[in-house]
């Protein structure tokens, strides 16, 4: 997922009032940026369309409503990074503490915890 | 038909190529057993040694391309260059039809596509990492940058100017010591350019096959992850580190969706367990042999590139 500059700014002030309509969003962001109600209205497609924001419909015009919080967002960023990695076969731009793409069963964390105490254990004892 | 000099730069051009096409194919059928044979060397030398394969493509072009620049065809329009690698007739005539045509224009495809690909990826990974950075609040330090989410994350982004990221989820989640030892790790990244170098890796095995370069790049993260663990032990025993990448493994695990990530990096984590606690001793007779080994691939390539010249001469028109 890719957002644009008004995007991000169209996010943050359906963040901070919960909910509004294209012409309320205008009035916020767009007038004093010089940009048209139909720039606004398009941008409120395309989070919509990417299912950042969810609209119903209220006499002639829709009510914008975010359907993710700025957290869940940035999860979202970090799992589209991942399914990325994913997709190319390593994490080959970014380094990660854990690979983000790392997921590894209950049982094998277990046998590696293990190996850790065995190792631990060895160490201690005296020689 | 191009006579003259411009046909001189034209097929020295395709010239290089064909030896691009020939190292890659060597590099291809060869990788496998080359990543086997490496595994066996310590972290620190195999870096050095799949930089070094990374680069040999390159390498063995701009080679072809400054002999070509110092030579000069004879009265008969032949060019010979050193170590007999370059020696081709008519080097004052270039024919697109020809198979020198042939092959600079597939070459100049195949790069156009591969860096094309590159740079797409590259675009979008950087305006994501942008978006994620534009959410970030200062740290308690200016060691690192905090991401607000649950997920458990740390990872380090930027190619020259890098930063830490921790997520709020990781620092609620992990005690003062495996926070310490996480910092320690992601600056040890940031000390060795380790985004840099993957940056440069990635874009030298862009011009290979997905299949040859997927294994390497991969090798090379895991490498480098490897390091960046080796230097925490500085501060911090092996056991401690080993039991913080479980640790965090296991808050990945748990925050993860059902079909969301392959389990490509199982492998790597498992590795870095093994070095942490069983670190592998440097070999210096492994190390020479896998380097005799490249070098003997290099002239292998540089001397095959006549031969195909000549085959190519036989049966395809030549200009």
């Amino acid at each position: 997922m890719i957002l644009g500059e008004l995007e991000k700014q169209v996010l943050n002030q359906l963040w901070t009032t919960g909910e509004a309509d294209a012409k309320q969003i205008h009035a916020a962001l767009g007038e004093a940026q010089g940009r048209s109600l139909n720039t606004i209205q398009s941008t409120l497609d395309r989070l919509y369309k990417k299912q950042l924001l969810s609209r119903s419909k209220l006499g002639h015009a829709f009510i914008y409503r975010p359907r993710l919080d700025r957290s869940e967002l940035i999860a979202r960023l970090i799992r589209d990074i991942t399914s990325d990695f994913v997709r190319q076969g390593s994490d080959s731009l970014m380094a990660a503490f854990v690979s983000l793409s790392a997921d590894l069963g209950d049982e094998e964390l277990d046998r590696l915890e293990a190996l850790i105490r065995q190792h631990r254990s060895q160490s201690q004892e005296p020689s | 038909m191009i006579v003259g000099t411009a046909a001189h730069w034209l097929n020295l051009l395709s010239l290089s190529a064909l030896l691009g096409f020939a190292v890659i194919t060597l590099q291809s059928l060869t990788g496998p057993v080359f990543l086997r044979a490496i595994r066996r060397l310590a972290p620190a030398e195999q870096k050095w040694i799949l930089l070094g394969w990374a680069c040999m493509p390159w390498a063995l072009t701009a080679l072809v391309l400054l002999q070509g620049i110092a030579l000069t065809p004879d009265a008969f329009g032949v060019a010979e260059g050193l170590l007999g690698s370059l020696h081709w007739h008519h080097a004052d005539v270039f024919e697109f039809t020809g198979w020198h045509g042939w092959i600079l224009s597939t070459a100049a495809l195949w790069l156009s596509l591969r860096c094309g690909q590159f740079l797409f990826k590259h675009w979008r990974l950087m305006s994501q990492i942008r978006l994620l950075l534009s959410e970030t609040v200062a740290g308690q330090n200016d060691g690192f940058r905090v991401l607000p989410t649950r997920e458990a994350v740390a990872m380090t982004t930027g190619f020259v100017h890098s930063r830490i990221l921790l997520s709020q989820g990781l620092l609620e989640q992990t005690s003062q010591n495996q926070q310490s030892v996480i910092l320690a790790h992601e600056q040890a990244h940031l000390r060795a350019r380790d985004n840099l170098l993957r940056l440069l890796l990635t874009l030298m095995t862009a011009v290979l096959p997905d299949l040859a370069a997927k294994p390497l790049i991969s090798r090379f993260s895991l490498v480098t992850e490897q390091l960046a663990d080796a230097a925490v032990k500085q501060h911090h025993d092996a056991a401690s580190i080993a039991q913080t990448l479980v640790q965090v493994a296991r808050l990945r695990h748990a925050q993860t969706l059902p079909g969301q990530a392959a389990f490509i990096a199982r492998q790597q984590l498992t590795e870095r367990v093994y070095e942490l606690l069983e670190p592998t001793r440097p070999s210096r007779g492994l190390q020479l042999l896998v380097l005799l080994a490249l070098l003997l691939m290099a002239l292998s390539a540089l001397s095959a590139m006549d031969a195909l010249h000549h085959l190519f001469d036989l049966f395809l028109i030549h200009s």
